[in-house]
């Protein structure tokens, strides 16, 4: 069978914009190509329009999922840059929120999955899990989402013993919680059909695709910014590496079940070891100028290695801020991922990386033998999914043994 | 964290100037043409991670960096290489062979920047549509928006 | 569906079908409406359901503000929504262009391209707030209002 394989826009016939590219032959996928750019709001150039701390309220709405992280990475960069001491406690004030950021976010990604699988049960129950977490960011930092903890030089509040003793037991629900959910991956059918032996992402190709985050430790590769190049005090706290090496989107699921419990064990460190006096922040204000410097930063996101590089011209606006999200990271391991399986497949393979929700919003289907293209939205792809499974499960629990 | 003179030693003269900034952590400049070389051996190194590429316009050049990592359990490392390509007619050679994940921060710089990637298999606007004019490179430094407030 | 068949639906039903679109904001938002479906404040006792299509739509409810590449889309999407419709804005990026402003690739507010019924404001807007406003644009609908 000749495959006629077209990279590249062939079809002139609907110019929607769409996310995702996905040439098959049938059912299967032989190509794909990422259409981005639809949350590209300029926010490179748009900071280097303003000053280094009205970027701190720019940058973490980067991703209204992990602001946290963004404004934190670019605070740890600033930092360098200002050449800022900064102070133990603020230290781990904003890693307790980075850790509580990666439960809310990876709580948030289980029931989304678990929605594109059809397993809507599982999606009402950790979104409301999710709830407790929420509440508790709410009472730290006085907002559900985009919490603004960071300032250059340490945090903007400080943490009493009330919100502390919360934290231990927001921590502990959800570590019984994700004892809980694990339980239920491993022994739901529906699941397993959905995620068992799908997208497989071998560990050499997570390496030489440089894939990033839980997507890289589910194929066995020991990389965690965490870990191997520790920042804020993750070199003082003990926490293990989560990894798997199923390969497939159900050790996605497990390494992020896995790393909820992880995270909740950080956080009762924390709370434990937390100074219980000190200042909060260094003596930099809006009307510091840092010297000319320029910093590369990194911390782990939720969903990977998140970079920022800075750079300062000496004035009180920066010279150059580069981000690169980790869903970006991804994207060429997403496009390796799915070749081979099929259209049914594709909710599964591309929501276990993790993407931003608006990012599956359009997909494209081009069936390479005949040239016909199918346009689908979100909501379609999904139905059609879990029906073509319905139908197809008993020679697809054969083929994946 | 890596000393300098270990740097040195394993680049030779390949490397036009090595500096160290004050968390210990390498800037290794290194000429155009010498940028491959350079990147190969890095990557024979260990440096087999590459976070993204920076393309940055100064008014005079545009510098690219490669900000990469070696993975090495508790002693991993991390190291920028940077380079300089012309305003006007710039090019740079792509390290696509090296680092397939080059493919989507190279299209990246060309976007933003209008630099051109030899060698890069499809080199094309990532996030910009593509019907804007082939010379908006909104990253130049001569491409003003106006923040009000 | 036409107009009659919504308005029969509107008489019996008293619910709103609304289409969720993100037209460029960092998820703050589309999350904070996602949450208004799950348990703790659940929308459909209010009578707020989202649909998978525009074509079922009552409210087209849009976040960000509004990126070039999917101007287009939004513009299609809304052509596609039957008569009655109404649009609602969520976020104050899309309703004035928030921290957006002067950027090369935004639109800024949504009623730069779309006739808005309703704005709520919030980086990111309260699920309580969501919920009010589409309240609130319910009250204004039976009221004959527009």
């Amino acid at each position: 069978m000749s495959v006629k394989i077209p990279i590249g826009p062939i079809h002139p016939m609907l110019k929607e914009p769409i996310n995702f590219t996905f040439y098959v032959e049938g059912e299967t996928i032989v190509d794909a190509e990422p259409n981005i750019g639809f949350v590209h709001r300029g926010i490179e150039k748009l900071a280097e329009n303003k000053t280094w701390f009205q970027n701190l309220y720019l940058l973490e709405k980067v991703c209204g999922i992990c602001s946290s992280s963004h404004q934190g990475c670019y605070a740890q960069g600033a930092e360098k840059v200002f050449e800022a001491e900064v102070p133990e406690k603020a230290l781990y004030i904003r890693t307790l929120m980075w850790e509580l950021e990666r439960l809310h976010s990876h709580l948030l990604w289980l029931g989304v999955i678990m929605h594109e699988i059809g397993f809507d049960t599982l999606f009402m129950y950790t979104w409301r899990d999710r709830e407790a977490v929420m509440d508790l960011v709410e009472m730290i930092s006085g907002r559900r989402v985009g919490y603004s903890i960071n300032t250059i030089g340490g945090v903007r509040r400080d943490i009493d013993y009330q919100t502390l003793s919360k934290a231990l037991d927001v921590a502990s629900f959800i570590a019984t919680r994700a004892e809980v959910y694990e339980k239920i991956v491993l022994r739901e059918r529906t699941i397993l059909d959905r995620t068992d032996g799908v997208g497989i992402l071998s560990k050499a190709d997570a390496i030489r695709l440089n894939t990033v985050g839980p997507t890289a430790r589910a194929s066995g590769v020991k990389r965690d910014i965490r870990y191997n190049l520790p920042y804020a005090i993750y070199d003082e706290t003990p926490f293990d590496i989560v990894i798997d090496d199923g390969c497939d989107v159900l050790s996605r699921i497990i390494v992020r079940i896995r790393e909820m419990i992880i995270s909740s064990e950080i956080i009762k460190w924390i709370v434990f070891n937390m100074p219980k006096n000190g200042p909060i922040a260094a003596k930099i204000t809006h009307f510091t100028k840092p010297p000319e410097n320029e910093a590369a930063s990194r911390v782990e996101a939720p969903r990977g290695e998140l970079f920022y590089y800075l750079k300062s011209n000496g004035s009180l606006k920066p010279e150059r801020i580069k981000i690169r999200t980790p869903t970006l990271a991804n994207i060429v391991s997403v496009i390796h991922m799915v070749k081979g399986h099929y259209i049914a497949d594709i909710p599964p393979i591309v929501a276990g990386i993790d993407p931003c929700i608006s990012c599956m919003d359009r997909v494209a289907i081009i069936d390479v033998r005949n040239e016909k293209k199918q346009l689908f939205n979100h909501d379609q792809l999904l139905r059609y999914s879990i029906k073509w499974y319905r139908k197809n499960y008993r020679w697809l629990r054969e083929e994946r043994g | 964290m890596v000393s300098i003179d270990e740097l040195k030693a394993s680049l030779g003269d390949l490397a036009k100037e090595i500096k160290t900034d004050k968390s210990g952590k390498a800037w290794v400049f290194v000429e155009l043409d010498k940028l491959k070389k350079l990147l190969s051996l890095l990557r024979i190194d260990g440096y087999d991670h590459l976070s993204t590429i920076t393309g940055y316009d100064d008014g005079e050049k545009i510098q690219l960096m490669y900000h990469l990592i070696k993975f090495n359990d508790k002693g991993s490392n991390d190291i920028n290489v940077v380079t300089f390509t012309d305003r006007e007619n710039s090019v740079a050679p792509s390290i696509l062979d090296l680092y397939p994940s080059a493919l989507v921060y190279e299209r990246e710089v060309f976007d933003l920047l209008g630099v051109r990637f030899e060698g890069h298999k499809g080199l094309k606007r990532l996030l910009l549509p593509e019907d804007v004019p082939e010379d908006f490179h909104p990253l130049r430094k001569d491409f003003k928006i106006n923040v009000e407030g | 569906m036409g107009v009659i068949s919504k308005i029969k639906r509107w008489a019996f039903k008293r619910s709103l079908w609304v289409f969720h679109m993100n037209t460029g904001s960092c998820n703050g938002c589309d999350i904070e409406i996602l949450d208004v479906l799950t348990p703790r404040y659940d929308a459909e006792r209010f009578g707020i359901k989202l649909v998978g299509s525009p074509r079922h739509a009552d409210v087209l409810m849009v976040t960000g503000p509004i990126t070039k590449k999917s101007l287009e889309r939004v513009k299609r999407v809304y052509e596609q929504m039957p008569e009655p419709k109404y649009v609602v804005v969520v976020g104050t990026c899309g309703s004035t262009g928030g921290l957006f402003q002067g950027s090369y690739n935004t639109l800024g507010s949504v009623d730069k391209l779309l006739p808005v019924d309703a704005y709520v404001i919030g980086c990111p807007a309260k699920p309580e707030a969501i919920v009010d406003a589409v309240a609130k644009l319910i009250e204004k609908i039976e009221k004959g209002g527009k």
